[in-house]
């Protein structure tokens, strides 16, 4: 159970959070939408402990997660995916995902060096974790590319399966349909509803897109300008005038916009 | 010229870039590389100044592959590697005088640990250094290394030096070249295999994923300077362990053995070899040690070569002579008038 | 306590020469973002140039000079130009490693061209020294401390006032954008190089008649230099003009305090220090950090 309160983070005189509370429930998926600028990295960013916040507080179960260092943040249970994609490049698929599964159990490097049992058992333990993402993502295929040579929407795809070898309960997945063709958009959101069962972690997502959101979470935040909006099931928040207008409504008259200009040529 | 950016291709970790020829190739030329590594006295041995050359070849070898392990493995930069050798060495030689009837394996495994402690406190600011204030350290440390043995008298004996003893097991010394080169060879075939070993493990992969992105290796659990510290440590320990080697070639460590431009040429001879790849390292070491004997009558031609070379290479062929057979395949291909293959090197998901 | 003053004094003039070669190294740096490894090898052939001059073109002190100062900017500019250039958009390591390879080339080169027998250049002033305020100056101090100051006030009113220092802070800040904004940013990193080229070499000479000229000699230098850049927070021109007094009079003191021997290694623990406490150095500002 994830829990953030009155959480406010500002960038010099910029407010990127102002002062959201946040509670996302075990075994569900959750959603974080707005528009870009909106806030929604930040907060991944302050749970992740690489952005430090002003003032509030950010609890898992009974974790104040504040007093983490960044790297200690997993242990928790708590697992990210990257907005812009920061996998390690020159490993290959599968030793992107054997570095989630290594801090399981971190092996020292004497241990390694000697591969003394407890090492084997830590490898043997990591790739069968990683094999079972691999086919869980369907993307077995891919296991012995190297990481820079995917395109992007593959590497997206690599990124969201990294945290998932992390064995974590609570996911943070930052826009994991960018850069795939909206085709793929539903076997994406699919594949998201089915982490609470299959892997036994609650998700919390960020998307701009909609349709993936509105389709694999069943509880949706929306912020605008850092501040919650709009709280409750995808249908409450689309059709809420705030969401509406804060949302939707600039997009529209951007394709308005659009519209008259395309008029203005033809005319 | 994207080809020249680092942060694509050159960069193979544990994708080394030998993986791409086949497999049967690969294995060939390593055995054929122990052969010869392991017959070759059997035909220059009578010849002191070949083998001399040889072990260089070996010590300079690991010290490379130290280098290799920080530069191409871990992304962080040392300017002053020779001052870990020097380090190595004179621990070697204090053991070696100071404690009578030491076996030779503890001496090794000495050297290496007063070096790695020395790494671990150099690495200590590494944490919170990158890029040019890094490489600006390590140079002050390689420079500092060899004023501080020239001052520090009473344990160095200042610029005469320290004279170090063969190594010996029990009773038994092994003075002659030969024997050397034996003793050189096995001790960098067990580093090899201790490398090798850690760059497969878990470990290696916290290397390497530092390197690649150290907000991602955060996340992921890795806590960024433990590890940087780590590296610079091991790194250290078996540059330590050269520099042992090194003190036994000599027969002599004294502060003028370690020199600002050894450590410059051990980071040429890794750029020659290739970032991330440890038999370029040691085709290197050879280069290295064999441009070193045929230049050292005609004056200063060695640093021309070298720097010479590092200059064209980084713009001409810029993953490194690890890169060549590669290379050389697809021009023999194309000369053959076939078609070449794809600029990326197919993986085995594409083969199967 | 008269003493330590005099002692303070005489650090002075190896300062301007350290601030010197760590204005050329700020400079580029700021404009090309690349720390030029073989920026003493540089100068020192700079420096074997003008002895060339000297000695076998027969040159007055002051044509020699400035003629090398010209050969001084072309290769600066042909460095930049025809090699950083290629590897601009590389990552900094590969960026340090061709300087390096040029360090190493350079320096073998300037052994092979001149030999490694150490070479005399006279100094700019001759002349004992004089007793300004009860302390011992040499003229060649007083004219290398004059123009350090000279240069560095002069380089600050063309990088703060003029339209081309506006043009090279654009550049320094964001290369992509001040490009974009129509600034020839190729041109002006060849320039930086080219002057900044002269400036070390100008450390160089000035060095060279204590030193002995040989091809390494700017060696120990450079780590002098790289220091004083480093506590002047490695962006500043001032930080570079002030970190190189404060290195010199520094390594002077310990020269008399402590021992000539151990002048490396104590600036190398000045360098620790400073990038410990401060990784910005002294002068500088806290640099944003990514992610």
């Amino acid at each position: 159970m994830l829990g953030l309160r009155g959480v406010s983070l500002s960038f010099g005189g910029v407010k990127a959070i102002d002062n959201l509370d946040l509670d996302l429930s075990d075994g569900i998926v959750g959603a974080l939408i707005g528009a870009n600028g909106a806030g929604k990295t930040s907060v991944l960013n302050v749970i992740n402990r690489f952005y430090e916040p002003q003032s509030g507080s950010v609890q898992y179960d009974d974790v104040d997660i504040l007093r983490l260092r960044s790297h200690q943040v997993i242990k928790h249970g708590i697992s990210r995916s990257f907005q812009n994609v920061a996998l390690f490049n020159q490993l290959t698929v599968f030793d992107n995902l054997l570095v989630g599964a290594d801090h399981i159990s971190r092996p020292g490097l004497l241990t390694n060096l000697f591969r003394l049992p407890k090492a084997r058992r830590h490898g043997r333990e990591a790739r069968k974790r990683a094999e079972r993402v691999l086919e869980f993502l369907d993307i077995s295929h891919l296991r012995a590319r190297r990481a820079s040579e995917l395109p992007f929407g593959e590497r997206k795809l690599v990124d969201m399966g990294r945290a998932l070898t992390t064995d974590p309960k609570l996911l943070l997945l930052d826009e994991p349909a960018a850069g795939m063709p909206e085709a793929r958009h539903e076997s994406l959101a699919k594949l998201i509803r089915q982490i609470p069962d299959e892997w036994e972690a609650s998700v919390l997502l960020i998307d701009h897109s909609m349709a993936l959101v509105l389709s694999a979470a069943s509880h949706v935040v929306a912020m605008d300008f850092g501040a919650k909006i709009a709280e409750g099931s995808p249908d409450e928040v689309r059709s809420d005038p705030r969401v509406i207008d804060a949302y939707l409504g600039p997009q529209d008259a951007a394709q308005q916009d659009g519209a008259q200009a395309e008029a203005g040529l033809e005319g | 010229m994207s080809e020249l950016s680092l942060s694509a291709a050159r960069r193979g970790a544990l994708v080394k870039s030998i993986r791409k020829l086949p497999l049967g190739l690969r294995m060939l030329a390593i055995v054929a590389v122990a052969i010869v590594a392991i017959v070759f006295p059997a035909f220059e041995g009578s010849d002191s100044f070949v083998m001399y050359t040889a072990t260089q070849a070996l010590v300079y070898g690991l010290a490379i592959v130290s280098l290799n392990l920080l530069v191409g493995f871990g992304g962080q930069i040392s300017l002053g590697q020779a001052g870990f050798l020097a380090i190595g060495g004179y621990a070697a030689a204090l053991l070696a005088i100071h404690v009578s009837g030491l076996p030779i394996p503890i001496e090794v495994l000495g050297a290496g640990a007063a070096t790695a402690v020395i790494g671990f406190l150099l690495g200590l600011p590494t944490g919170r250094l990158r890029g040019h204030y890094l490489a600006i350290l390590t140079l002050g440390f390689g420079v500092a290394i060899p004023e501080i043995a020239l001052n520090w008298t009473s344990l160095t004996q200042g610029r005469t030096g320290l004279t170090v003893p063969p190594p010996r097991i029990g009773n038994t010394i092994f003075p002659t070249p030969t024997e050397l080169y034996y003793f050189s060879l096995v001790v960098l075939v067990i580093c090899l295999v201790a490398i090798f070993s850690i760059l497969a493990s878990s470990t290696g992969r916290a290397f390497a994923a530092v390197r690649d992105s150290e907000a991602a290796a955060t996340a992921m659990g890795i806590n960024v300077t433990a590890t940087k510290v780590l590296l610079f440590t091991t790194s250290a320990f078996f540059a330590g362990v050269a520099g042992d080697l090194d003190a036994h070639l000599q027969g002599l460590v004294s502060p003028d053995s370690f020199p600002f431009s050894l450590s410059l040429f051990f980071f040429a001879a890794v750029v020659l070899g290739g970032l991330a790849s440890v038999w370029g390292s040691l085709a290197g070491a050879v280069i290295l040690a064999v441009i070193e004997a045929e230049t050292s009558s005609s004056s200063g031609w060695e640093p021309v070569i070298l720097g010479g070379a590092v200059v064209l290479l980084l713009l001409f062929l810029p993953r490194g002579l690890a890169d060549f057979p590669y290379r050389a395949q697809q021009a023999l291909r194309r000369w053959r008038g076939r078609k070449p293959r794809a600029a990326v090197p197919p993986s085995r998901a594409e083969v199967s | 306590m008269h003493n330590f003053f005099q002692f303070v004094i005489g650090g002075l003039g190896f300062g301007g020469i350290y601030a010197f070669a760590a204005l050329g190294l700020v400079l580029i740096f700021k404009t090309s973002g690349v720390v030029n490894f073989a920026f003493g090898a540089m100068a020192t052939v700079v420096t074997l140039t003008l002895w060339s001059l000297l000695n076998h073109a027969g040159l007055p002190f002051a044509a020699a000079w400035v003629l090398a100062m010209v050969i001084a900017m072309l290769i600066g500019g042909f460095t930049n130009g025809v090699l950083m250039r290629r590897i601009e958009r590389s990552a900094v390591l590969v960026q340090i490693v061709l300087t390096l390879g040029l360090l190493i080339l350079i320096e073998g080169l300037a052994g092979v061209l001149w030999g490694y027998g150490p070479k005399s250049i006279p100094q700019p002033l001759s002349g004992n020294p004089v007793n300004v305020a009860s302390f011992l100056i040499t003229p060649n101090d007083l004219f290398i401390i004059g123009l350090t100051v000279g240069v560095g006030l002069l380089l600050f009113v063309v990088f703060e006032w003029t339209r081309v220092g506006l043009a090279m802070r654009a550049i320094a800040a964001d290369r992509e954008v001040a490009s974009l904004m129509g600034i020839r940013t190729n041109l002006y990193v060849t320039g930086s190089w080219a002057l900044g080229t002269a400036l070390s070499g100008i450390a160089a000479i000035l060095v060279a008649p204590s030193l002995g000229l040989e091809p390494t000699m700017m060696d120990q230098v450079a780590v002098f230099a790289f220091a004083a850049a480093i506590v002047g927070g490695f962006g500043s021109l001032i930080g570079a003009v002030v970190g190189g007094f404060l290195i010199g009079v520094a390594s002077n003191l310990i020269a008399a305090y402590v021992s000539t021997n151990l002048q490396l290694t104590l600036i190398f623990a000045v360098i620790v220090a400073v990038l410990y406490v401060r990784p910005d150095g002294l002068f500088g500002r806290q640099a944003v950090s990514r992610q």
